[in-house]
């Protein structure tokens, strides 16, 4: 079927099975290789991107419900004026190590921050971050990272990270 | 994977019933695909898909109607989650719905695919029972839909009665008494966190002058379907809980399950712990201690 | 805390970017798909395969075991085959691979193959595998056997005290990376080019090399690897070499990607572990002897588990002293899926056995834990098991003591026990154990442990590893090395290393991609050997650069300049290292490893140095049972390392974190069982890996005590956190019901066994 939407703040058209993964679509056919496939079940977070405003695991989204709706990956939210800070609360952490499940937290940080009117207490963010699993660190240092950034209200309640923004942009 | 599978997105349930009446069935529902997903050879057996999200009455209801919360199928956990009036109203649903799986699963999941999946670790369910849940089954006709309690549409581990062309359209959950209301629902699986149950439990009841009023007690993740525990419920029922009675309780609730081993856990700590944690929520919603 | 600046990964931004490409994520132009027919049976032998006529084959490769000219994955005893021939020996074993453009058509040709299987009797029980009929491995289905004698164990069992006997065993498992098993083959005229996910570079190319019988280059790539643990140390080359033998064969470019349930169904698991071990004893709890007894399960086949035992059997008498010792150890096989490298490599199984027999000599003679484990620590000048004197860089004292004050065990050992005793008591009578909502039931565990740096035995001497440093034309020096960055930060200790070495920018320094058409052998990137044995050669590599630079600079001005800090300077003049370097561009530097003469093994005789040194750990953990649900969780966790020196401070206490963290996964969350000789496991969501939400407050402390023969004094780390996390764990549970945990993991299920055995004792 010939499904479009919104990828990153542009429009793409593409014929594909109705059951294809919204995974595959992002990282084979449109070479966002930052959504990765760590277990295909929904349970890791590795693919996890943000679709219609929400944090959702890509690999549990079909094809079809993909038509007309708006994803951001982290290809996108790099571009995002936030992202700096963002990218060095995880370098000055030492939070990354393989950096398979990373795209993925950095997903799920955005969304969290996004919501936060305040700043966030460890317990709230282990809670909010489970559903992004790692093997290396030990979540420590995400954490930590995590906890640092939400500590910088411009970040928070980020306008930029709202799709409609980023979208018009 | 042929492109041709034949998808459908009806606007809304004019449509869907439309479509539903046009078409050969098997048809596949789908809401947020959480459940389905994951079943890799039903999925790739999967035709003629329906897609409820696109549903408007399906997806954005969310509220109260009727002296009733009326919640769409296809409306995924994390907005009934965030919403003002089922939090105040339905705090045991807020918190079954916040123990389903990540946030990145809450943003999907929906409460007509749990109870359409028939899992019988799905963690909505026990709570929708003790809630007295009404299940309405599309398609309506002549405007009314078939309604049925939840322990009524499941039949077996992903068995329900629905036939080919019926769809879970929304499930109605009628104001209850706030005054003298305790519930509780818990769930014990492996980690904190996102794990499958191992076993769960929803109590929802009412005191009046220290007597049990009313109690509705349903076990989920223990057996192969979810339990309301109404020989259980008869014991508390119209009683002064205390520790002889809650004794007499948790014998009958070890009596009235009937757990499996699976590799989540085992028969013997099923039917033990649930009985427990029952136990466990009886005690501290009456502040039983051994004092 | 944030970290050092200097201690910023160098790779992290790559990532955070998704700049980084794994293999998945390279475009491979006709890349077809690979998969395996896998045997559903532990034990069988092949009757016949079948290719359905109705299935177009044209469309697709096949491959069958009797087109291998050089059958065997070499490894150390070459036993398993690429494909299995006559006979299946696990349940998921290879038999015909196939290749196709798509997926779908792969899915569809592989439902076209029948292969035709006559069940034979299997064994599965390691303790039952030396005299089955069933024969996997010689006669007797033993990999391997060790024995380690010290002194005269007949004299400590005669000056006993207390003889003190504990059994134990630890289980399955799996490494979960994030990034599955993945393996592209490139076929070229005369080459086939591997690119993938792995540890071992060059461990595939030997296996390859083996298998095309030198017919064919082979080129190994290592991409982007998302997570190993071990994992991808020994399981790629069979992988690697089912891509290769499908690409030469099609012509195409072959990937053989793993999904999650396939990854977790067949690829290798932590060898389970049985232990049988005595302990002689005098009054004080001292260990007169120790005479234990070690079963490992291989698998059907060998790969790497000779090794994996002498690890087990030289870390067997973990932190003690122990005058008397006698060691038996035997790597057996079974029809189970092989198994193979996981972090720690037999090591966390001696020390599981060893700490919960100290926990049982406590318990027997009622000491406090803590009491047994002071009383026996080895320290500087005495000797191991084979009679290794430990003469430098010894902290199992200094960690101990470090962590328990730190963690304020004894003050909590007491106040927990007080505390716990009601709530026990009630738990025990079988009536509801609370008082309090939030009552829980509160343990306090603690374990040392101890990791051998770097190759057992004479390992470092066989494989000579060997690195290259470069001055390309910018007057940069390039490191030429075939260590694999897997998440562990390999490339940014290599490049401090250096730079600290040359004292210049660690943005100066460059490192080659691993590939071994390019970099020398430097060894597998394993048994946390990298910073300290390739690091030691980076160390003499630079210093010889600046000799050699300081040389060629003299020579041609006349002058004598001397290198201070970065600058070469003759008292008029002063020249940065890389102005002066980019003169002599093209200079390079090799060097190869081998021990200092001064350490020395007898591996035939098991006497000697099996370790150039030891890092040393200890640990505390506070534990929380759910009194109603049994359910466990690790509260507090804290742990003083002792690793030599730490290269990148920040990333040691990274890879603390994250090793303590997989290892109190082994203890309470992750479980492998087998159905039908098959792993019951498929994927995330019944193996139950720690989450954030399970993770305990971490207090970790790094001491230093410098190895001399190290980069900067620093020994191995990688593997060491795992080590102690499970039985500091599981000691706070012995503690909580004075009950012998003697099995890994432990369950909510298994608590509530015990507690119902000991009911039924009280009663």
């Amino acid at each position: 079927m010939r499904i479009s939407f919104i990828v990153n703040g542009k429009s793409v058209e593409l014929d594909v099975s109705p059951k294809k993964r919204l995974l595959d679509i992002l990282h084979d056919d449109l070479d966002l290789i930052s959504v990765k496939e760590g277990c295909g079940k929904g349970e890791c977070g590795a693919c996890a991107v943000i679709f219609n405003g929400e944090r959702v695991n890509s690999c549990l989204i079909p094809a079809f419900q993909t038509d007309g709706s708006e994803v951001i990956t982290l290809e996108g939210l790099k571009e995002l004026p936030g992202y700096a800070a963002i990218e060095r609360a995880y370098v000055e952490h030492g939070a990354v190590q393989c950096g398979f499940c990373l795209s993925g937290f950095v997903v799920s940080t955005v969304a969290f921050l996004k919501e936060k009117k305040s700043p966030a207490d460890e317990e709230e963010i282990k809670e909010k971050l489970a559903g992004n699993l790692c093997r290396c660190t030990g979540y420590t240092k995400i954490i930590e990272a995590v906890k640092d950034l939400s500590l910088q209200e411009d970040l928070r309640r980020q306008p930029e990270a709202e799709v409609s923004h980023y979208v018009k942009k | 994977m042929s492109k041709n599978n034949t998808v459908f997105r009806p606007r809304d349930l004019k449509e869907l019933d439309r479509i539903i009446e046009q078409n050969v069935p098997p048809f596949t529902f789908v809401a947020g695909a959480t459940d389905l997903m994951v079943q890799t050879e039903r999925w790739r057996a999967a035709a003629n898909l329906i897609d409820l999200t696109s549903v408007s009455e399906l997806h954005e209801t969310l509220g109260v109607k009727d002296s009733s919360v009326r919640i769409g199928a296809a409306v995924p956990y994390s907005r009934i989650i965030k919403n003002s009036v089922v939090r105040e109203l339905l705090p045991i649903l807020v918190e079954a719905c916040r123990q389903i799986g990540s946030v990145q699963i809450q943003n999907r999941g929906t409460l007509g695919g749990n109870i359409a999946n028939a899992s019988p670790a799905g963690d909505s369910l026990p709570v929708l029972a003790v809630l007295d849940a009404n299940i309405w089954i599309g398609p309506a006709r002549n405007g009314k839909f078939t309604i049925k309690k939840i322990d009524e549409i499941m039949t077996g581990p992903g068995q329900t009665i629905l036939g080919e062309k019926q769809y879970i359209a929304f499930i109605e959950i009628p104001f209850h008494e706030r005054e003298g209301q305790f519930w509780a629902f818990r769930k014990v699986g492996q980690r904190s966190a996102l794990a499958i149950s191992k076993l769960n439990l929803a109590v929802l009841g009412w005191l009046n002058d220290g007597i049990v009023k009313d109690i509705r007690i349903c076990s989920g993740s223990v057996a192969p379907q979810i339990n309301r525990h109404r020989r259980t419920e008869e014991i508390l029922r119209d009683k002064k809980p205390d520790e002889k009675l809650i004794e007499q309780a948790c014998q009958m609730i070890r009596r009235e399950i009937s757990p499996i081993s699976d590799i989540r856990s085992t028969e013997e700590y099923r039917r033990h712990t649930t009985a427990e944690v029952l136990r466990d929520i009886l005690y501290q919603t009456f502040a039983i201690y051994d004092l | 805390m944030k970290a050092n600046p200097n201690d910023f990964r160098v790779d992290a931004v790559g990532k955070l970017r998704a700049e980084t490409r794994y293999i998945r994520d390279e475009k491979i132009p006709g890349l077809w798909f690979g998969a395996a027919i896998r045997s559903p049976l532990p034990r069988a032998r092949i009757k016949s395969i079948t290719f359905d006529k109705n299935f177009d084959w044209n469309r697709v490769t096949v491959v069958t075991a009797k087109e291998i000219a050089n059958n065997y994955v070499a490894m150390l005893e070459n036993d398993m085959p690429f494909l299995a021939e006559e006979i299946v020996n696990y349940a998921g074993e290879p038999v015909v691979l196939i290749a196709a453009a798509d997926k779908e058509t792969l899915r569809e040709a592989g439902e076209h193959v029948k292969v035709n299987y006559e069940p034979l009797p299997y064994v599965l029980d390691m303790l039952q595998s030396e005299n089955s009929d069933v024969k996997i491995f010689g006669e007797r289905n033993i990999f391997k056997e060790i024995r380690i004698e010290k002194g005269n164990i007949e004299q400590a069992r005669q000056n006993a005290f207390a003889i003190v006997e504990l059994e134990s065993e630890t289980g399955f498992q799996e490494h979960l990376y994030l990034e599955p098993q993945g393996v592209v083959a490139i076929p070229e005229e005369d080459r086939v080019i591997i690119k993938g996910s792995m540890q071992c570079p060059y461990y595939i190319k030997a296996a390859l090399d083996e298998m095309f019988g030198g017919k064919k280059h082979v080129t190994v790539i290592q991409a982007a690897t998302g997570g190993a643990f071990g994992g991808k140390e020994d399981f790629p080359s069979l992988l690697a070499g089912h891509a290769a033998l499908l690409a030469v064969k099609s012509g195409h470019p072959v990937a053989m990607f793993f999904d999650r349930e396939e990854d977790v169904r067949v690829t290798t698991k932590r060898h389970p572990s049985y232990h049988k071990d005595i302990a002689y004893v005098d009054k004080n709890g001292r260990i007169l002897g120790l005479d234990l007894t070690i079963y490992l399960d291989g698998g059907a086949y060998c790969t790497l588990s000779q090794v994996v035992l002498a690890r087990s059997a030289l870390t067997a008498t973990g932190c003690y002293h122990v005058p008397h010792v006698r060691i038996l150890a035997k790597a057996v096989a079974t029809n189970t899926v092989p198994s193979g490298a996981f972090r720690g490599f037999g090591g966390p199984q001696a020390v599981f056995a060893i700490e919960m027999l100290i926990e049982e000599i406590a318990h027997r003679l009622n000491l406090r834990p803590d009491q047994v484990r002071r009383l026996n620590l080895i320290k500087e000048g005495q000797s191991t098991a084979t009679g290794q004197i430990l003469r430098y860089s010894v902290s199992a004292e200094e960690t101990f003591t470090d962590v328990l004050e730190r963690s304020d065990y004894v003050r909590k050992y007491n106040t927990y026990k007080k505390g716990n005793a009601p709530i026990l008591e009630r738990l025990l009578k079988g009536v509801y154990p609370k008082k309090n909502a939030d009552d829980m039931l509160k343990g306090i565990g603690l374990s040392v442990s101890l990791h051998g740096a770097g190759f057992t035995g004479t390992g470092e001497n066989r494989i000579k590893g060997k690195i290259r440093v470069e001055i390309n034309k910018e007057g940069m020096p390039v490191i030429f090395s075939s260590q694999t960055e897997m998440g562990q930060g390999e490339e940014t200790a290599l490049k401090n290393i250096l730079a600290k070495t040359l004292s210049i920018d660690r943005e100066l320094i460059l490192l080659t991609e691993v590939n071994t058409d390019l970099v020398p052998n430097s060894g597998p990137t394993v048994a946390s050997r990298t910073t300290m044995v390739v690091g030691s050669l980076l160390v003499e590599a630079g210093k010889e650069i600046i000799s050699r630079l300081t040389k060629k600079l003299n020579s041609e001005t006349g002058k004598s300049f001397e290198y201070r800090l970065g600058y070469f300077y003759d008292g008029e003049q002063i020249i940065s290292f890389r102005e002066v370097a980019q003169k002599y561009a093209g200079l390079f530097v090799e060097k190869q490893y081998s021990h200092p003469p001064v350490i020395k093994f007898d591996d035939i005789r098991w006497k000697g140095d099996a370790y150039p040194v030891f890092s040393w750990a200890a640990a505390v953990a506070e534990v929380e049972v759910d009194p109603v649900t049994f359910e466990i969780s690790v509260a507090r966790y804290f742990t003083t390392h002792e690793i030599g020196k730490a290269i990148n401070y920040d990333q040691a206490i990274a890879q603390i974190q994250g090793g303590s963290l997989q290892g109190i996964g082994y203890a309470i969350y992750e479980k492998v069982g087998l159905k039908n000789g098959y792993f019951d496991i498929t994927g995330f969501t019944d193996y139950i890996i720690p989450s954030s939400a399970d993770m305990p407050e971490m207090d970790v402390k790094i001491l230093e005590n410098p190895y001399p023969f190290g980069p900067f004094g620093a020994k191995g780390l990688g593997e060491l956190p795992f080590v102690g996390a499970a039985p500091a764990v599981i000691s706070a549970l012995w503690m909580i019901f004075n009950y012998p945990f003697t099995r890994l993991p432990v369950m909510p299920e298994d608590l509530f066994s015990v507690v119902r055995t000991l009911k039924e004792k009280g009663a």
